[in-house]
């Protein structure tokens, strides 16, 4: 079929009247929707009312939010009052669903203001045994209260049905009355005491450091114990539990650096259960010797190391004939670093206020900051604001990877089209005094601030990044390459977040003609197609 | 004579051209909705409804939408109105609603309401589509609600509901389930094709194309031979003759 044949009227007139035809109806059956969608929901709602009459009868209203500790069979509860003026409430009926002998059972309880049961109404079930008489025993439970209820007869013949259901009813008196079954957290003991704990993080990092606890509530399985070492970093203390012997396979106490580096590792225990498989345990040696393997790791060098994805063919550290106690020791190490990691993301050196405060001497006292810090993907960006109709600041931090310590921070003013406007050298303290360079001079650093101001992302890109294996001249510090780079990456990541921004704004109004070009074009391309095959097919047939 | 020509449309799907008992379309809903007079009552009127609806837009639209999708068009008109109906009733009569179930959405792909815009619709001007379908919907209603009342009565002793004290330790329950209703429903129409006009009741032919909604996409090819003009098919091509001498006349 010729292309040309396409936009020919008689190829295009069907789509155009089919496509019309469909808006039509779509269009009436959105308005007819509108006028009865509110009906209908109310209908529904009396459904449900009418079958909880039955259980209670009276005023009945749904309660939104069912409390804490109500039992998990509970689907749903509802207050009945006498009428829908009436205050006093006269009960609640509650709807659960139990676990019988060959399926769910489905039930509805009405439960009087004094604890008693009004009325049990089974509204589903499949246990098909069809004693008689049980169609009755839910007749038992009328006029029960809370205690009397474990001691009505279970139906012989049919134990398992008639012990669900008296559950059920249990449930629904200890959730209608708010005698909620919540158990109190267990306390969890751990094979050392927090004192204990703390003595062995101090002789990691120095007597007198001040160690603040912050052990997450939850998400952490082995990680017990965390603390924030003042200046210093954090301390993780790991337990993992031997899954054959139930006893501590592993404990291990991780100094993490501020910027989130494994500085020191302490093997408190490790007792492989893999023994247990027959294997000869490894030597001292050779844990000892994986253990060395661990300092000096961030979480990214530490996943390439010693992390082996599912079905991955990599070749990972490990410890020979303890591969599973490896893996759960790898496991606690990798919980480790994930706290540590979003811990060291939002740390900052400086107070808020302060951050604040220098930004507005950046950008004018006058000018009203709203933080717009991203949630996600930012490592050296710890604030982001933005001035209204100033632009933006951006508040970097470089944690020296050779100290843990700040290297450089930066107060960055870009306008609103992502521009460089003016740069505030906050902290500069170059760690490539470590290699025994001869640090640069004050004039050497503050020309080298002075070359960035004015710059796009592009420009900046072009004179101050250089790509792996390039060979181009960019600018830098003389003997400070390592500082120099890792502040170009941070300003290189503010950009990037300060683009996205500058760029919504000017796509925003151009997405709706994106999505309408997308759509033309779609129809473009699938209806003549679909033309032409439907006209194959006739002109098969005709012959 | 247009009068009467008029009135010879509605009354066409009624008996002589009854679409359940003679032009055996439609038979799903009428098998499984003719259980309780009040189920059949819903079934038919809810039919109808539709069934004119979709008649007069589809005739108002037969010199617009293009022989290529007419098809498509058709159903999506006929969907359009079976969801509105669904939606009113669902609203307004959720009893009714929760009696007809699924058996109302499956109103969009009844052999009768498609069939029918086929074979008279999209031919025809509106009113005369709007009598045809008021004629086969009413037709379609009669049809369901006699099977009803056998099926309730005498299977299940009752009328729309109302217990026939007598009647009630005589019954025949399977009557009200499957088997039962193929029984009365072959009964039924064993009974029309022997009573009714015999202008219109013919036996029907095999292989005939009548009632057949691709008809005229297939062109007769399969069946060419077989088909025989039979005296229901005449009096579509009547007319079209007549339709067309009006058109003549400036009509």
């Amino acid at each position: 079929m010729n292309m040309k044949n396409i936009f020919k009227k008689e190829n295009l007139k069907p789509v155009i009247v089919l496509l019309a035809i469909c808006v039509v109806v779509a269009a009436l059956l959105g308005a007819v929707n509108l006028l009865t969608e509110e009906r209908i929901e109310d209908n529904e709602q009396q459904k449900v009312f009418e079958s909880l009459k039955e259980a209670m009868d009276g005023h009945i209203t749904p309660i939104k939010n069912l409390p804490d500790g109500t039992p998990k069979s509970v689907t749903g509860m509802y207050e009945v009052r006498e009428n829908a003026s009436s205050d006093t409430l006269k009960g609640k009926i509650v709807t659960l669903v139990v676990k019988g002998y060959a399926g769910d059972i489905s039930m509805t309880v009405g439960v009087k203001a004094d604890g008693t049961v009004s009325k049990v109404v089974i509204t589903s079930q499949s246990e098909s045994h069809g004693k008689a008489g049980m169609a009755s025993y839910p007749d038992k439970f009328k006029g029960v209260g809370a205690d009397e209820v474990g001691s009505v007869e279970l139906f012989t013949g049919a134990t398992v049905s008639s012990t669900a259901i008296r559950g059920g009813v249990a449930d629904a008196i200890a959730a209608a009355t708010g005698a909620g079954s919540s158990e109190p957290e267990e306390e969890e003991t751990l094979p050392k005491t927090d004192a204990e704990i703390i003595a062995l993080s101090k002789t990691l990092i120095g007597a007198d450091i001040a160690l603040t606890d912050i052990t997450p509530e939850e998400g952490n399985t082995y990680l017990k114990r965390l603390y924030k070492a003042d200046g210093k970093g954090y301390i993780a203390y790991l337990l993992v539990i031997s899954p054959e012997y139930g006893t501590p396979e592993t404990e291990t106490l991780i100094h993490f650096d501020n910027s989130g580096k494994i500085v020191a590792v302490n093997k408190l225990t490790w007792k492989t259960s893999d023994a247990i498989y027959g294997y000869e345990p490894p030597t001292e040696e050779t844990v000892n010797a994986f253990y060395d393997k661990l300092a000096g790791n961030t979480s990214a060098s530490f996943a390439e190391k010693f992390v082996k994805a599912e079905g991955e063919d990599k070749e990972v550290e490990h410890v020979s004939n303890a591969t599973n106690t490896t893996n759960r020791l790898v496991a606690s190490i990798s919980e480790a670093f994930t706290f540590v990691d979003e811990l060291v993301r939002l740390d900052m050196p400086r107070e808020e206020s302060e951050v604040i405060e220098l930004s507005k001497a950046l950008v004018g006292e006058g000018a009203t900051l709203t933080d717009i810090t991203p949630k996600s993907g930012n490592t050296y960006l710890k604030r982001l604001y933005k001035a209204g109709e100033e632009g933006f600041v951006a508040y970097l931090v470089v944690i020296s990877p050779n100290y843990g310590t700040p290297e450089t921070e930066t107060l960055i003013h870009f306008d609103n089209s992502g521009k460089i406007v003016s740069v505030n050298k906050l902290t500069w303290k170059t760690s490539d005094a470590i290699y025994g360079y001869e640090p640069p001079t004050e004039e050497t650093v503050k020309a080298f601030y002075d070359k960035l101001a004015g710059n796009t992302s592009k420009s900046f890109s072009e004179k101050f990044i250089k790509a792996e294996g390039e060979d181009k001249e960019v600018e830098h510090v003389a003997n400070a390459t390592n500082t120099t780079n890792r502040l170009v990456a941070s300003i290189a990541e503010a950009f990037d977040f300060v683009d996205g921004l500058t760029q919504t704004a000017e796509q925003g109004g151009s997405n709706g003609a994106r999505i309408v070009g997308i759509i033309i074009l779609s129809l473009g391309i699938l209806c003549p197609v679909g033309l032409a095959v439907f006209k194959k097919i006739r002109g098969r047939k005709e012959n | 004579m247009k009068k009467q020509k008029k009135l010879s449309i509605l009354l066409r799907g009624l008996i002589a051209e009854n679409p359940v008992l003679v032009l055996v379309l439609g038979t799903c809903p009428t098998l499984a909705q003719t259980g309780s007079v009040i189920a059949a009552l819903s079934m038919g009127i809810a039919a109808t409804v539709v069934l004119v609806c979709s008649n007069v837009v589809i005739s108002a639209l037969r010199k617009i939408i293009p022989d290529t999708v007419r098809i498509p068009c058709y159903i999506v008109v006929i969907a359009g109105f079976v969801t509105i109906v669904q939606l009113l009733m669902h609203a307004y009569l959720p009893d009714l609603y929760e009696m007809m179930g699924v058996y109302l959405a499956l109103i969009v792909v009844n052999c009768i309401i498609l069939g029918r815009a086929e074979m008279f619709a999209r031919k025809n001007n509106v009113i005369d589509s709007a009598l045809d379908g008021l004629g086969m919907g009413l037709g379609f209603l009669l049809a369901l609600v006699a099977m009803a009342t056998i099926r309730e009565v005498l299977g299940a002793g009752s009328f729309a509901g109302i217990k026939i004290p007598f009647l009630q330790d005589y019954t025949l329950p399977i009557l009200t389930m499957a088997p039962g209703g193929f029984l009365v429903f072959g009964i039924l129409i064993a009974v029309i094709n022997k009573i009714g006009p015999k202008k219109g009741a013919q036996k029907r032919k095999e292989f005939s194309c009548e009632g057949c909604p691709s008809a005229a996409l297939c062109g007769k090819v399969s069946c060419a031979e077989n088909v025989e003009l039979t005296e229901i098919t005449k009096p579509e091509i009547v007319t079209n003759k007549e339709e067309k001498e009006g058109e003549a006349n400036g009509n």
